[in-house]
Formats: structure tokens, sequence, C-alpha cells
């Protein structure tokens, strides 16, 4: 307890000892001053307690305000290496995005390593250093935060909270109930695409360490709170901590066929690559059927294998885009013929010629 | 500071005391409710050997008791207790009229069992319906189900509601 | 020296004695300047304001009544009544124990007068409650009244490994307040041992199967019923808060 610890400084020496480890220590330390006369030197004594009390709060604030500092420094230097690189890619450093960041370090320094946290990056300093909290307590030894002795205030002030929440929508459904009102069906909350966010997430946000148990009853109280009737007043509390689970999209969008000179309809899709041959494909219908690559027919190919994979693959995905049964119509190659033939077998694989698989 | 974290030895008032005593604590950095403690001491000191003192429990028992058990001796079931109305349960009111009747007489001439009925003829007449035994004050009190279903029939077929009626059109 | 003060606290004797009990302040009378006057009242005010009975007037914030209405006198059953608890039993009624309200009166305005003195030093207090029915509740008062609250389970070295737990120095709290002393598995709190260990005054509202004897002011009382707690948390909060008022009001003389 700060107020029981003996004065650290000797006015006389003025020596300041540090406080971490050592104040379990100094605590047996006796001190060199004390006096008999309580309410004599009362007033001086309050002062040095004061004194004590403050220096060991002062201490952890001045390390508190030191890492506010260094991150700060990091912040600039960011900054600064950020324009510099944009400067070096020769991109416009005002509009120069994380992302672009990401592929300049990727495209400057080529790693091959397998654990990609190890290769190198240049990433804002939040995201590289480990969050801290700021100063808990003030100068006297209190608190900022009225939980603050749990351990977790951050954490527990959130079921705190949830907890008010329950309480007044279950309130403002009583009243919808003497008013004879229902909740408007239309905007019930929709958490089917989504769930609550991880254990480790809610950690970093929090800047807390959580147990399983704690955890459990957070998701307990995030149900509760979320399945009442009125739940969708407060959507925005909710989804702050829903992450979403659906990343594409949920609708497949299909390419809008083309109308040509003769009134059909025609999809092109240009670069579409393997390995090294690129192949632009267009589909035609009302079709014939037919198959034409390269101002060749299917017999482009050598291998059956590959006029097999030609005919079956086109055969299912117009399926798929078009819904119906439909005989693939025809095909054709332009490009980098040559590079095509000429193309060599891959590393290792033998002497099978890989000309014409998924090429197109 | 040297603590002492002993809390089956004394109280902490003692403890405080005896570490300001050997000087192993500043008055100064006396804890905070030293002072409290010492002008307000608590009324039992908080030691954790504090004997067990040696007393009886005592059951509480009033008067009135007697006449509630002749009451609910012969009436089993009188039915729920508002717990929050002011207005006095029918216990209360079987008592008022229980010792009223008792007052009339003179003191040990009326038996227990005379005075009961003189009061539960009281209360029935209070109540204004049919004057009943003892025993019929339980039917009249209780609410059954298959008797309130049998009021509810009842209920419809003075109503004369028929479905098909109302799905005509 | 000496004996001029002994003087001075003889008259002050007998002109509180011929005061009512009202929280009169009396005037702090700083004999010297002390460089700190706005941060720590000075030590002659502090004993002034121990010597009143009543300071903060709180015989004045509950009657008797307003406990039976409260339902305070409402204990356990006979079967899981703690012997030491027997000296507050009014008695048993048909198997359940009833507290004598005179006596919780009693101790419970000694409480608040603890909890007033220790605001008004500017002391820590943490509330405790552990049973889940009433845990918002007093998390609430406790936000309400700037002070600290722990109604969830509690991890071993709170108190005992400070340091360790939140990683730097940390300051106890100097005052416990128990609004239930025992945890939801009915056995007692380990923050009651806890605080005996550390030197840590408590306040503990003690039901009729709780054990009073590490408590420092024990309030006898229903810790339950939801009115009780909430009458208690009022209580305390109105105490607390009037603490600080007089200390603000010291400090900025």
């Amino acid at each position: 307890m700060l107020r029981q610890i003996s004065r650290l400084v000797d006015p006389l020496k003025g020596r300041n000892l540090s406080l971490t480890s050592s104040c379990v220590e100094s605590k047996l330390l006796r001190t060199s001053q004390f006096s008999t006369n309580a309410s004599e030197s009362n007033a001086v004594e309050d002062v040095d307690t004061k004194k004590t009390l403050n220096k060991a709060m002062r201490t952890y604030l001045e390390r508190a305000r030191e890492h506010d500092e260094f991150m700060k420094t990091q912040r600039r230097e960011f900054e600064i290496g950020k324009r510099h690189l944009a400067n070096m890619m020769g991109e416009n450093p005002d509009t120069f995005t994380q992302e672009d960041i990401d592929n300049a370090i990727a495209y400057l320094f080529p790693s091959g390593l397998y654990e990609k946290k190890a290769r190198p990056m240049m990433k804002p300093p939040e995201e590289v250093f480990p969050q801290r909290k700021a100063a808990e307590f003030d100068e006297t030894g209190r608190p900022y935060h009225f939980l603050f002795y749990t351990g977790r205030p951050n954490f527990y002030q959130i079921l705190h909270e949830a907890v008010q929440h329950i309480i007044e929508l279950n309130k403002f459904e009583d009243a919808m109930i003497r008013k004879k009102l229902e909740p408007d069906p239309n905007l019930t909350l929709e958490l089917s695409g989504s769930k609550w966010i991880e254990k480790e997430i809610l950690e970093t946000n929090l800047v807390e360490t959580i147990t399983d148990k704690e955890y459990s009853s957070f998701i307990n109280v995030m149900d509760r709170l979320a399945s009442l009737p009125y739940s969708y007043r407060i959507k925005d509390l909710i989804m702050q901590y829903r992450k979403s689970l659906i990343n594409q999209s949920k609708t497949f969008e299909a390419i809008i066929p083309q109308l040509d000179e003769n009134g059909r309809q025609f999809v092109s899709v240009y670069e579409c690559r393997r390995k090294r041959a690129t192949a632009s494909v267009t589909v035609r219908s009302p079709g014939t059927g037919k198959i034409t690559i390269n101002d060749l027919g299917i017999d482009y190919f050598n291998g059956v294998q590959q006029r097999e994979q030609a005919s079956v693959v086109w055969y299912n995905i117009f399926d798929r885009f078009r819904g119906k049964q439909q005989k693939p119509r025809f095909f054709y190659c332009t490009e980098k013929q040559r590079i095509i033939m000429h193309q060599r077998p891959t590393h290792g694989m033998g002497q099978q010629r890989t000309i014409g698989r998924n090429n197109v | 500071m040297a603590g002492s974290r002993l809390e089956k030895i004394g109280t902490i008032y003692s403890r405080a005391s005896g570490l300001i005593q050997s000087k192993a604590l500043n008055w100064e950095d006396r804890p905070l409710w030293y002072d409290i403690y010492a002008a307000f001491p608590p009324k039992e000191e908080p030691r954790f050997d504090r004997p067990t003192p040696n007393i009886q429990l005592k059951q509480i028992f009033y008067q009135e008791d007697k006449i509630r058990a002749i009451f609910h001796r012969n009436n089993k079931k009188i039915g729920a207790v508002h717990l929050n109305s002011k207005a006095p349960s029918l216990t209360q009111r079987f008592i008022e009229t229980y010792t009223s009747v008792n007052q009339q007489y003179k003191d040990g001439e009326a038996s227990e069992e005379q005075l009961y009925k003189e009061a539960i003829d009281i209360l029935n007449r209070q109540r204004g319906v049919i004057t009943v035994l003892p025993a019929e004050i339980e039917d009249a009190e209780e609410v059954s189900l298959s008797g309130a279903f049998k009021e509810a029939q009842k209920k419809q077929e003075e109503q004369s509601i028929s479905i098909k009626d109302i799905f005509k059109d | 020296m000496l004996n001029i003060r002994n003087f001075t606290i003889l008259t002050e004797k007998i002109c509180q004695n011929i005061r009512l009990l009202s929280a009169a302040v009396p005037q702090p009378s700083s004999t010297s300047n002390n460089p700190l006057a706005s941060t720590e009242v000075s030590q002659t005010v502090k004993e002034d304001v121990l010597k009143h009975p009543d300071y903060f007037n709180v015989h004045n914030l509950f009657t008797v009544k307003d406990l039976f209405e409260a339902r305070v006198h409402y204990g356990h059953r006979e079967g899981s009544l703690d012997n030491k608890m027997l000296p507050y039993i009014y008695g048993s009624r048909l198997g359940y124990t009833i507290f004598d309200l005179d006596k919780t009166a009693e101790y419970l305005r000694h409480a608040l007068n603890i909890a007033a003195h220790v605001a008004y030093r500017g002391g820590i207090i943490l509330f405790f409650m552990r049973s889940p029915q009433n845990a918002h509740l007093v998390e609430r008062y406790a936000k309400e009244c700037g002070e600290f609250a722990h109604t969830r389970f509690w991890r071993g070295g709170i108190f005992t490994n400070a340091e360790k737990q939140f990683k730097a120095v940390t300051r106890l709290p100097d005052l416990c307040i128990f609004l239930n002393t025992l945890n939801t598995i009915l056995t007692q709190h380990t923050a009651v041992r806890d605080s005996a260990k550390m030197g840590i005054a408590t306040i503990g509202i003690v039901d009729s199967n709780c054990n009073p004897n590490l408590i420092t002011y024990p309030v006898p009382g229903n810790d339950d019923t939801p009115i009780a707690i909430e009458l208690y948390c009022k209580l305390f909060k109105e105490a607390i808060l009037r603490g600080k008022a007089k200390r603000k009001e010291h400090l900025e003389l």
C-alpha cells in the first residue's frame, strides 16, 4: 500500500530509488526521520507522505507518458517513410494507401520466407507495437475507472453497459405493450451473416486479457441483448461486436452479354492466363456448337485429354452461366500462339507436354 | 511498510497499533481509518477468535396465535393472501371478530367452540352471501379449474356464437 | 504547548455539548500556513471533525420503519443460522429468523458514520456484491457516488498480490463495504479475509447465515431482497456524498 511505503527519497542525499520491484524491499527500509510530536510537524509530514505517494505515482505516470511519446515519434517516422516510399515508387505520396505500401515492400524486398509475419513489412506503429493502457490512476493513487479493482475494467464495463441496455429495453418494451404497440418486423436485427467477435480480437480491442469463462459470459450477455425484441434500438452497439462471416459477394454477377451486328449475343473475356499462356474467349449465343481455337477446330490440341477438357469445361461453365442445357457454341484463341506451342514442360513434371491445358 | 497479514490474531487496529508502537510503521503512514477507528470503535472487537455467545434463540409467538391456530385448523384452504394490500386479510378479520365476541362474554364463560361458531357466523353475515357452515367456506373461496371451465361454457352458450355464422361469408 | 492544547480541546468540548446535534462547521483554526491547503485538509480540522459524535448527521438518513418496509428484518431459516449471529437476532417466527431492528439501526448508523468519515478523508471505498440479481444496482450506485465496485469473480491476489495483478504499484482501498458477505457458493467471500490480512477496514451486511467475526463494522440485516439492498445502497451513497461535500468545503477554505 502506497500510503505505507517509507520515503524513498532521502532529502539529504537526494537519491532516487527505482520503484518497480524495489518497492517491496524498500518497504522494509526505515526512514531517517520520524517525529514524535505529531501535531507540530504534521504539516511537514503530510507533505512528505504526499511526496512519497506522488513519487511512486509520478514514476508510473512518467512511464505511461514515455510510451505515448514513443508512439508519437514512431508515427512520425512512419509517415515520413511512407512519403519516401511513394516517391521511390513514383506514386503520389498523398494517395499512397496501406495496400500500396504492402505491394511496394513486397516488390522492393521480395522474401521467400514461409512465415508471413517474418517477412519485411511496413505497418503503422499501432499495429506493430502492442498497445498499452494510459495511466490508470491519478497522483493520489485513486483509480479513474470505477471497476478498476476487478482487474479488467474495460471488459466489465461492457457487461455493465449491456445490462443497463437490457433493463432499458425491457422498460421500453413494457411501455410499448401498455400502448398496445408491437415492434416493427422490418427493423429486427439481422444477425445471420455475422458472429460475435473472437476472444483474441476482443482482447486486442480492450488491451486486457480475458479468460475463457469471462468470454463465454460475454457471449451470453450479448446474445441475451440481441434477442430482445427492441434490440434494433441499439443496433450500432451490437454490430460493433459482430464480425461478418461472408467476405465475398452474396450474389453471383453474371457477365451481361453484348449484341453483335447480326443481333446475336456474345460474351468475350480477355487475358485468361495459365502459366505463360494467354487466351481470349468469345462465346456466342445462339450458336452452332462449333469450337474454334486459333482458326483450327478441337484438333488444335494434340492430346485427347486436352481436347476433352476443352469441350467439357466450357459445357459446364455454360450451364452455370445460363442455367440451361446448352451445347457450347464456339470459341477461338487469338494471340500468343507461338508461345503456347513452344511452352516448355514445367519443372520436374517429366516429358509430358503441358500445352493447351486449361489455357483457354 | 511492514505489514501484518495475520488476520487470525487480534484486530486490524491492534495490529496497526502494534506496528506503530514498535516503529515498524511511521505514524504518518498509518492507515486512513486508524483515527476513525480510534474515535468510533466498533461495538464488538472484530477478532477472528471471538467466542460464540451462548444465547438461546427464542421463538416468537403472539396471543393471537391461539386464535389463528383454531381458525386454520378448521379451515385448511383459505386462499391466497394479497401481501401488498392494506386491507386486513381473512385471518385478521377473524381474529378481530373473535376477540370482540370474547370480550362480550365474561372471562372463561364461553368455550372455544362456542366463540368460534359465533365469530364464523358474524364473518359470514359480513360477507353478505349465503350463511354457510365453516366447511363450505372453503368451497366458495376455492377456485377450481373444472368450475371455471363450466362457467365459461355456460357463458358461451348464453352468447350463442356459432362458428358457422362467422365463416359464412 | 501541550497544556494550551488541552485547554483548547476542553473549551471545544464544552462548546460542542452546548450545541445541538447539528453539522455546524468548526472553524478550521489553521495554526500554520499549510502549503498543501488545496490537496489536504489540515490535521486540526480533521481532529475536530472526528470529535463530533455525528458530524455528517447520518442518524437522520433513515428510520426503523424504513428498515421494516425494506424487509431488512428477514433472516434465513433457523437451520442455516450461524450461532455467532445470535446476539443480533430478535427471535424466530415459525422457523424464520427475525433481526432485532433496533440493534440493526444502531449498527447501521455507526457504519454510515464510518463511511462518511472515510469519504471525508478522501479514502477509496470498494463495494462488494456477489448476488447477480443485485450486482448491477450496486455497480450503478458505486459509480454515482464516485467510488468503486467489485461484483465479479474475485481473483485471488487482488489485495494480497496487487503489484503483480495490476502491473504497477497500486493503492488499495481504505474501506470495503460488503453488501453481502457470502459468495455464490455460500462460503465467506475471500475479500473479507483478505481485507483483514491487508489491514483494510470493512463494513458488511451480515445475514443470519454469515460469520461477522472478521468484519470491522458488521450490520446485521437482510442481504438478499433487492429492496433492502437498494436501501443500503442509497444510505451509503448519501453518507459518502455528504463526506465528500464536506471535504470539498474544507479544502476550499
